[in-house]
């Protein structure tokens, strides 16, 4: 009975000692494996920003026009990149009537930053900064189909693609001629600086032209920037200026992230890539 | 009570144990889940990325094989497959400059599917502008050859004044452009050249003006790779509406008529080595020659349109003995629409979306 009814002193230890190997070992285990999650958990966030950076950056870039770098220093660079490309197919007095794909519907008017003319012969684009709607750039749709359909422009089932651009004569100096190209731009600044939303970190801010500037990606590291490539150079810079922005042919986009070291970790997660982005149309 | 008291500890020792193992069990399984969603997540964010990229690559593919490939009258709608996914092309028209330029607005969407997602493709559409260049060859002259002498001999003539009337086409009926054009020398030796202003024009200077100034890519038009739509053989002209004026080619010489395949026809010719007509060869429109070779007396060939020549770069002096050559405006008008192309309008290719 008394046999049967309990433990030995030895016994009991032992159990205990087994115990607390067992907890120790399942504890090590869940901690390995919280801490690799932790890990990953940072890791997939610094991944996230490097990516979400570039893409957007990416989009924004490819296909500005040669003169639509306005800023180029390492961690800032402002950029006109065209919201729609548009060929002036017929004029009315100071109107040019265009076609683009999705007509005024698909324009983001509060975006536009400005117009810019291509001079085919010279082979460049003037720009001008005008907020749509300001009285120096606006549009409209009245009969600008019927006045394209006139010069012989295909206006079936698409005469919402065709645009009336007003007063280009006060920005330009005269109403394009048919045949003109013409792109309604955004202007776009990047600029890398402190995050405001993850202290001790870097953060990528996007801002539209005139616009409070917002901080789009969190966790770059210091080591992010921009770096440029001219026209017939083979080195990049990390700062262009003057006449030489025209010559830009492709932006390099270093998209180092950093994240904290998670709990337990000493040192930070640190992801990124660099990209070269050409300026297709810039040549 | 003593059997119930002595397994009472037994079975809370085990419930305890259960208890651990279930707790870890749990919180391993649900790490695990965490992790798999996580890692799923950003497999699904760089699956639909990376195709979105390829989606791109494909508009572009298609955009520039349209405008490399294009040539004569501009289609509605073409669709290709490139890599991994599908390019379509589809074009508007959005002005006439003038009767031979006109501006298309060209839009090349590329969609990549993938087999977890055949329903709800990747899309990318880039568009440009691009100039169709209806008219690619100048009128120049009848006979437009590169810096050799040519004479003309016996019945053979040269005749730049315009064959055609307002009857035969709008805009027919012109004054005519020159009989020979040539950088180096013509003569009339009992035959005939006329032309108007002047009969003559050797004011083309330097070898290879031909092919600098027919605006053409002979290199791409002479390439067999380079789609016609009849190669090597005549096209059977009982099949084709009396108003088509196709692209054919032959590669090498072609001694037209006299047993030849060819014995006539219309629209552009090309011959990618040396041309010579014969017999009673007949032709209405464009012929584009490597070299232009001799006429022989006694043959009765007629070309109403234009001859150039002299694109490989190995013309001779000839002697025209017979035939005649004489441009037709409205011949070459026609023909000259087989050779249109797309011109892109530089610095515009903009990504829709």
């Amino acid at each position: 009975m008394v046999a049967r009814g309990g433990f030995t002193l030895v016994e009991a230890l032992v159990a205990l000692v087994l115990s607390s190997i067992v907890v120790v070992l399942v504890s090590s285990v869940f901690l390995v494996q919280n801490r690799y999650y932790a890990t990953q958990v940072q890791r997939s966030g610094a991944h996230d920003v490097a990516r979400a950076a570039t893409e957007f950056l990416a989009q924004e870039v490819r296909s500005a026009m040669a003169g639509g770098v306005t800023v180029a220093e390492h961690d800032s660079l402002v950029i006109r990149s065209p919201m729609v490309v548009a060929a002036v197919c017929g004029t009315s007095g100071t109107y040019a009537y265009v076609q683009f794909e999705g007509g005024e519907a698909a324009l983001d008017q509060d975006a536009v930053a400005g117009v810019g003319v291509y001079d085919a012969a010279a082979g460049s684009w003037s720009f001008y900064n005008e907020a749509w709607g300001s009285g120096g750039l606006d549009g409209g749709t009245t009969l600008a189909g019927v006045g394209c359909a006139a010069n012989g422009a295909d206006t079936t089932g698409a005469m919402e693609e065709f645009h009336r651009i007003d007063q280009l004569t006060s920005l330009h100096g005269s109403v394009p001629l048919p045949g003109t190209l013409l792109t309604l731009f955004r202007e776009t600044t990047f600029t890398i600086r402190p995050s405001q939303l993850a202290p001790g970190v870097e953060g990528l801010f996007v801002g539209r032209w005139g616009d409070t500037l917002m901080e789009y990606a969190s966790g770059l590291d210091t080591t992010a920037g921009f770096q440029y490539l001219r026209e017939g150079q083979s080195a990049y810079e990390d700062q262009v200026s003057g006449a030489q922005l025209d010559q830009i042919d492709v932006i390099r986009f270093i998209a180092d992230a950093r994240r904290p070291a998670p709990t337990g970790g000493v040192a930070d997660i640190r992801y990124g890539w660099s990209v070269n982005i050409p300026l297709r149309n810039a040549r | 009570m003593s059997s119930d008291r002595s397994r009472r500890p037994d079975q809370e020792r085990g419930g305890f144990v259960l208890g651990l193992v279930v707790l870890f069990l749990f919180t391993i399984a649900m790490a695990a889940t965490a992790g798999y969603q996580m890692v799923n997540t950003e497999f699904t964010l760089a699956q639909t990325a990376r195709e979105g990229q390829k989606a791109l690559v494909v508009a572009r593919g298609g955009l520039e094989r349209f405008l490399g490939e294009q040539i004569g009258m501009v289609g509605d709608s073409v669709s290709w497959a490139i890599g991994d996914g599908i390019a379509t092309v589809t074009t508007r028209k959005v002005l006439e400059a003038d009767t031979l330029n006109h501006l298309y607005y060209v839009r090349s969407e590329g969609t990549v599917a993938d087999v977890r997602t055949p329903n709800d493709p990747a899309r990318r559409v880039v568009s440009t502008y691009a100039w169709h260049r209806i008219s690619p060859v100048p009128d120049t002259a009848a006979i437009f050859m590169t810096d050799h002498t040519l004479e003309v001999r016996g019945s053979a003539r040269v005749i730049g004044l315009d064959t055609a009337t307002v009857a035969d086409c709008p805009g027919g009926g012109t004054a005519g452009i020159v009989g020979v054009a040539s950088g180096g020398a013509a003569f009339e030796f009992g035959g005939e050249i006329d032309g108007n202003p002047t009969d003559v024009d050797l004011g083309w200077t330097g070898f290879g003006h031909v092919v600098q100034d027919s605006n053409l890519r002979w290199d791409i038009l002479s390439d067999p790779s380079f789609p016609v739509e009849f190669d090597g053989t005549a096209p059977d002209w009982s099949t084709l509406p009396a108003d088509s004026f196709p692209l054919s080619r032959h590669v090498g010489t072609l001694v037209a008529g006299g047993g030849s395949s060819w014995s006539g026809g219309r629209g552009t010719l090309i011959v990618t080595g040396r041309f010579r007509a014969e017999g009673s060869f007949r032709w209405n429109g464009i012929v584009l020659a490597g070299r232009l070779d001799e006429t022989a007396p006694g043959d009765d060939p007629e070309i109403l349109g234009m001859i150039v020549a002299g694109f490989n770069g190995d013309q001779r002096d000839e002697i025209l003995e017979s035939g005649t050559f004489r441009y037709h405006s409205c011949n070459v008008y026609a023909a000259n629409r087989a050779l249109s192309y797309m011109e892109r309008v530089d610095h515009a290719v903009f990504e829709v979306n």
